[in-house]
């Protein structure tokens, strides 16, 4: 790999005579128009924020499928009172298999921490850094079924279309830094609309969340050199190439060319990125007590802890936007035998992630949100032997924590059977968006992007408003 | 028929109420509706399956119709069936609360509440008519001189200095805008140039050398034309432009639902639009067969189409090509019917008339004049097909029959088809054969790792496929062979019953019936349901019915555009909305079909259009930057019968476009995105071209056109990659499946859209380090590199020299020069052999500058 870093030296001086213009990852787009002939260009340089930013950076963990928070962090009495009887009203399914009638949590729950907050038994890790998030207990959404609800959680629309969260991040705020991308998902299972939730859609393809693997082989896609090609081949393409660019340059007389200078930076970025992913990709050098932190000591819970630790080292590496996706939280049969894995797959990767945030002084400013696209219904699904509970979007708890997020808040709640959010505290998607931008430093309003025609954003015309109560 | 919805209330509002009204009272009341049900989605279904026998439909008893709202407003000879707010004076309510009706059998608690809810609570508007929009302010006569919606006038070019530079009248429009800043065109690029840019731009392939030879010697003064003459005939003009139209229109091989399975017989449309262009389909025809293909052929429903249908059948695929999301889940679909039903209209509106909609479907436009009655006025055109109380299934594999498919086979076939799927939907058949192979797959795989009995039951939880489950001594057995690997014989041998039940199945599977799908379009009913307005864009608040309509600002206001109706034309199988909808798109005045097309052309030969937003034509989009061009341009095309192929001519035969490349110091910083177009800016190949173009350089493009997509397959890092194993492989990019969420690596890298959303007319063109990465690590580009050179190098029996001249001339049409020579040199001095030399160095020219762009 040495060679390719003095390599690059080689390609900057190349490169040298073309002006200063740092065009990492770009597009150039002719916006002309009502400005002239000016061109716009898009990159992921660090841009400043519309307000001083509380965080700098986000880590976003989605658990698609719908998780039922009412068994893991927001107990509910009345559950265990009208257990097995038809709730005290009407319960709204989707009628697959619906009932009216209430199951207590299988679960037991204790008060933990300072704040005394209950944690579900599911959890027994959680409660070292229960006092360092904050609750929203109020969560609605607008969408029943996976697909559209996602779109809305991850984009701020039931529908395919739009950009994802951390694609707005990056286009806002760029990234410290250039040698990775601003914004990498990391897949511990998938979503329903799989790579939807990471795209860019119609903003510049540079804002793209871009998939990333724990293999430190091969984090990312063609990231590798084939296992038949040496590194001295490597660098005679390399090296080739840049001649090749020299030349067509040279014949064509060519000064000014953004674009093709920047082509010719790509590479040396393309080496750069290389190196920097592998390198990071590389969880060899943390300790044995970091990854077990992190659960990577148990089979249950290595995938998504190893995800978590990533997700650390990549924010720690400059990188803006970092989503982690764990699937399958779909209970609609037998919560009792699902649900203690998938909790278990995330319990100690959280406090991990939370505990090695705070000792390394990094949770101030990283913003850890954690989410579903919905909850759970209080009542049975699949009445029988193994019952289960349908999508609940009227009532269901998210939290985050650091980032300027007060830790040990409750804001809201839902009635007595955790079902629907008390209207005067409901938040909703667009709310949570707009929070996580403002912690950014983003103002909701202002960050847009002219698409046919209109200054589309996150929130779009949804009322949308910073969840004030759980900020510091 | 009727169809019962099931119903529930999810949205924001409806959670509130139905909280609060659970705070006050309990058990069930009217008063737990504080919203209001819904007449299309609650109220409806409850009285077509219980009062429209008798009141509706075939007879209307005591004159009343339940079918429709507007006639339960108008009630029966015994006066109006309902009293807004007073369930107790309608009589509606009061005949079905005192149980005289309906005749034999009494409404449920439920839908009791329901009725009375509607009566209390319900949304009754008075009727309003299209003339109170129209003399909405927003349409002003400011409003309809704006200038994209004022017919174009075809004006004279202007006059110019340098007229020895115009070869076309375009030369002359962008000439006289050139010479205001003392500029003027670019000489002629040289002709191997020339010859690349007219391959990329019309095939989308480089010339072989041969080709190349030809042009460049052939001294004739119509060298260029004959070029150009010849390209329009290539087979391989259709798949170039057809790609560029499935972009406009969002063409997926997939749904878009979860999971985004894929589309099993889209890629006939696909298929349909390669051969439009390559036909040279006047375009209004194309328009009208896209819009309204089973119209226009007067199709009727349920019938197998005769041969002549079935082209314009097959093209209505355009308006299916939304991301369609409404066989997910069975039960809770209403918000997606009306997503599809509404993405449709809106990306038709956007392909033929370069306006954005979208914003209208909730209130007014903000800045165009565009209704929010336009909206659904439009919509009201695809309602009659996409009928939000009759909806279709659209995906074959939840709800097999009926579905949004025609079947193409006799009709013995496709009835005992539709006889066989109902058949397995009762014996869940098919459902089995899937458990059936995923059981099989895991009991072999838990049983090799030697996992528990225990926790193997519950990992197989109900994919158990033996119809009276596993028997104790299977299980038995099953555990004892635990820890080695059992074939599916052995596996049958242990279990009998699995082994029966595989060839019960594989049996079942011979003998099934293939069915023949035409993916297409077709309206449910002569006379649709009614289309509401839906305010704020929700569809749990209808408001006034809406009637088919178009754009009011784009209506004389004097002589108002109707659409027919259906009734004045008993021989129509359909409601004629679509097919009045195309055809007011293709009078030859439209201010905007023509424009916006020949704008569209405009932009693929060039990188931008004369109006940049290609989608917006409206006040929030671009001004033209060549207005008289435009127009010019835009009846020019009208008047030559909608003729795309002369089109390409007349813009390709200018000097404009014949302009160098070349990069020139004052023009590139007083106007460097061109502008003015002072040059013919370099563009970088589109994805597919540049992915054909390795294979046809590298002698390994398979043209073979038509057919199914081709197969992809994941590899092991998550990337996806054409499946070099199944046939046919290598063929040109657009046959290659194209999903939404997985994408083929190579081809995404250089921003090929993934339609997530509905549709990309403007594709991006990016510089990424993953286009890097690409180039150095992609299997494509490795395995054409070696293809290329040791193609060169087999043609000159090993000598180096020829084999380097040899890939110069494939790859970029043209002799080396001294400088790339001694590059080549380089590698050859320190690579092992020269055999790896030249691939690595061929590998380098396709990753270089000269390979990726059009100049």
């Amino acid at each position: 790999m040495k060679r390719l870093i003095s390599r690059r030296d080689a390609l900057r001086q190349t490169a040298g005579g073309f002006g200063a213009l740092a065009a990492a990852y770009m597009l150039q787009q002719g916006a002309f128009g009502a400005e002239g002939g000016a061109r716009t260009i898009y990159d992921q340089t660090p841009k400043q924020p519309h307000l001083a930013p509380k965080a700098k950076n986000v880590i976003f963990i989605y658990t698609a499928g719908g998780a039922s928070t009412i068994d893991m962090f927001d107990p509910k009495p009345a559950l265990a009172k009208y257990d097995g009887q038809p709730a005290p009203f009407e319960i709204k399914g989707r009628a697959i298999n619906g009932s009216q009638v209430v199951m207590a949590s299988p679960w037991s729950f204790k008060q933990h921490g300072q704040t005394g907050r209950p944690i579900s038994e599911l959890m027994p890790e959680f409660p070292k850094v229960v006092d360092e998030v904050a609750f929203i207990r109020s969560m609605t959404t607008d969408r029943i079924d996976h697909s559209t609800a996602q779109f809305t959680f991850v984009t701020g629309r039931g529908f395919t279309g739009f950009p994802a969260i951390g694609s707005w991040a990056a286009y806002g705020l760029g990234t410290e830094n250039q040698n990775l991308p601003a914004y990498i998902a990391l897949e511990s299972g998938s979503a329903t609309i799989g790579s939807r939730a990471y795209s860019s859609a119609w903003l510049p393809p540079v804002y793209n969340g871009t998939l990333m693997q724990i293999d430190p082989e091969a984090p990312m896609f063609d990231i590798r050199r084939p296992e038949d090609v040496s590194l001295d081949d490597q660098g005679r393409v390399l090296d080739a190439v840049a001649a090749l660019n020299r030349a067509q340059m040279d014949r064509r007389e060519v000064n000014v060319d953004y674009e093709f200078e920047a082509r010719i930076k790509n590479y040396e970025l393309a080496a750069r990125m290389q190196i920097e992913a592998m390198k990071v990709a590389d969880i060899s050098k943390e300790s044995e007590a970091t990854k077990n932190m992190y659960g990577m000591d148990d089979d249950g819970s290595r995938d998504f802890g190893n995800r978590c630790l990533l997700a650390r080292r990549l924010v720690e590496s400059g990188v803006r936007f970092v989503q982690i996706i764990s699937g399958g939280w779909d209970t609609h049969n037998d919560i009792g035998g699902t649900l203690p894995g998938l909790t278990h797959s995330i319990d100690k990767p959280l406090a991990g992630l939370i505990t090695d945030l705070k000792q390394r002084g990094m949770l101030d400013d990283t913003l850890v949100v954690w989410s579903s696209e919905f909850g759970r219904l209080p009542t049975i699904q699949s009445l029988g032997n193994n019952p289960g509970r349908d999508h609940n979007p009227y009532g269901f708890n998210m939290w985050m924590a650091g980032g300027g997020v007060k830790p040990g808040v409750d804001d809201g709640m839902t009635d007595e059977l955790g079902y629907a959010a008390l209207p005067e505290y409901a938040v909703t998607h667009s709310h949570v968006h707009a929070t996580i931008l403002h912690q950014l430093g983003l103002d909701h309003k202002k960050l847009t992007y002219k698409y046919e025609g209109r200054d589309e954003s996150l929130v779009g015309v949804n009322p949308a408003r910073v969840v004030t109560e759980i900020l510091a | 028929m009727p169809r019962s919805i099931v119903n529930q209330a999810c949205r924001g509002v409806g959670v509130r109420s139905l909280l609060l009204a659970a705070l006050i009272s309990f058990p069930l009341n009217a008063q737990f509706f504080t919203r209001a049900p819904m007449w299309q989605h609650e109220i409806l279904p409850v009285l077509e399956q219980n009062c429209v026998k008798c009141h509706g439909g075939e007879q209307t008893m005591a004159g009343l119709d339940l079918t429709k709202f507007d006639s339960v407003l108008q009630g029966g000879i015994s006066g109006p069936a309902i009293t807004p707010g007073h369930p107790e004076m309608s009589l509606l309510w009061t005949m079905i609360d005192s149980g005289k009706m309906p005749i034999g059998k009494e409404l449920g608690a439920a839908e009791k509440q329901l009725i009375n809810a509607w009566i209390v609570n319900g949304r009754f508007p008075s009727k309003e008519k299209l003339d109170e929009d129209r003399a909405s302010s927003k349409i002003t006569p400011e409003a309809r001189a704006f200038w994209s919606f004022k017919k174009p006038i075809k004006g004279a070019p202007p006059e110019v200095q340098n007229g020895d530079q115009v070869i076309t009248p375009i030369d002359a429009f962008v000439l006289a805008q050139l010479e205001e800043k003392g500029w003027k065109l670019q000489p002629e690029a040289d002709r191997r140039t020339l010859i690349r840019r007219a391959y990329f731009d019309l095939i989308g392939l480089p010339p072989s050398p041969e080709e190349v030879k030809t042009f460049v010697n052939d001294q004739s003064p119509d060298a260029y034309a004959k070029l150009i003459d010849h390209l329009l005939e290539s087979p391989h003009y259709g798949e170039r432009w057809g790609r560029h139209w499935l972009d406009v229109g969002g063409y997926s091989d997939s749904v878009g639902d979860a999971g985004d399975a894929f589309r099993p017989v889209s890629y006939k449309y696909r298929n349909y639009v390669i051969e439009a262009f390559n036909k040279n389909k006047p375009f209004d025809q194309f328009v009208i067969e896209q819009l309204a293909g089973d119209q226009l052929v007067n199709y009727k429903p349920g019938t197998r189409p005769t041969p002549d249908q079935m082209e314009a059948l097959t093209a209505t695929g355009f308006t299916r090509l939304t991301a369609d999301i409404t066989d997910n889940q069975s039960i809770y679909q209403v918000d997606k019917w009306f997503d599809a039903l509404q993405k449709s209209t809106e990306t038709s509106t956007k392909a033929f008339l370069g306006l954005t909609i979208g914003c209208a479907r909730c209130h007014d436009h903000k800045f165009d004049p565009i209704l929010q009655a336009d909206y659904y006025r439009l919509t009201a055109s695809f309602h009659a097909a996409y009928d939000t109380s009759n909806w279709l299934a659209t995906n074959l594999r939840n709800d097999p029959w009926p579905s949004r498919y025609i079947l193409d086979m006799p009709k013995e076939e496709s009835e005992a088809w539709i006889k066989q799927t109902e058949d397995k939907k009762e014996r869940g058949v098919s459902g089995n054969a899937r458990y059936f192979a995923r059981t099989l797959a895991l009991v072999r795989k838990q049983i090799a790792n030697g996992v528990q009995l225990g926790s193997l039951l519950d990992y197989l939880g109900d994919a158990v496929i033996p119809k009276d489950g596993f028997t104790d001594d299977d299980l038995k057995v099953m555990y004892e062979e635990g820890g080695r690997e059992l074939s599916n014989e052995q596996l049958y041998e242990i279990f009998p019953q699995l082994g029966r039940e595989a060839e019960e199945i594989a049996s079942a599977k011979e003998a099934e019936i293939e069915p023949n799908f035409v993916w297409a379009l077709w309206d449910m009913a002569r006379e649709p349901a009614p289309t509401y307005l839906l305010l704020r864009g929700n569809y749990l608040t209808p408001g006034p019915v809406v009637e088919p309509g178009v754009l009011a600002v784009l209506e004389d206001p004097n002589d108002p555009f109707v659409f027919p109706n259906p009734a004045e034309h008993p021989e129509w199988n359909h409601s004629g909305r679509r097919l009045t909808l195309a055809k007011w798109l293709t009078q030859p005045d439209h201010p905007l079909t023509s424009r916006v097309f020949v704008n569209r052309l405009w932009q693929f030969h060039f990188g931008e259009g004369i109006v940049t937003s290609v989608d917006d034509f409206g006040k929030m989009g671009a001004r033209p930057t060549h207005p008289e061009l435009l127009d010019w341009l835009a009846v020019d095309f009208v008047e030559s019968g909608w003729d795309i192929k002369r089109m390409h001519r007349q813009i390709m035969l200018s000097a404009v476009y014949r302009q160098s490349s070349q990069e020139h110091p004052e023009q590139m910083a007083a106007d460097p995105s061109d502008k003015l177009l002072w040059r013919k800016a370099p563009l970088r190949l589109d994805a597919e071209v540049l992915r054909d173009s390795m294979l046809s350089v590298s002698g390994t493009l398979n043209k073979q056109m038509f057919g199914e997509f081709d197969a992809i397959k994941e590899a092991e890092d998550g990337q996806y990659l054409p499946d070099e194993d199944e046939a046919p492989r290598n063929r040109r990019s657009l046959y290659l499946a194209q999903s939404r969420t997985r994408p083929v690596g190579f081809l995404h890298a250089f921003d090929m859209p993934t339609m997530t959303q509905d549709s990309v007319s403007k594709r991006f063109r990016s510089t990424r380090p993953s286009q890097a990465l690409v180039l150095l690590n992609n299997p494509l580009v490795r395995s054409t590199s070696k293809a290329l050179a040791d193609r060169a190098l087999e043609e000159n029996r090993g000598q180096l020299d020829g084999a380097l001249e040899r890939v110069f001339e494939l790859a970029y049409s043209r002799a080396a020069t001294e400088q790339e020579l001694a590059a080549a040199r380089a590698v050859v001095a320190s690579a092992e052999d020269e055999q790896q030399a030249l691939r690595l160095f061929v590998q380098a020219m396709l990753g270089a500058n000269d390979f990726l762009y059009s100049y």
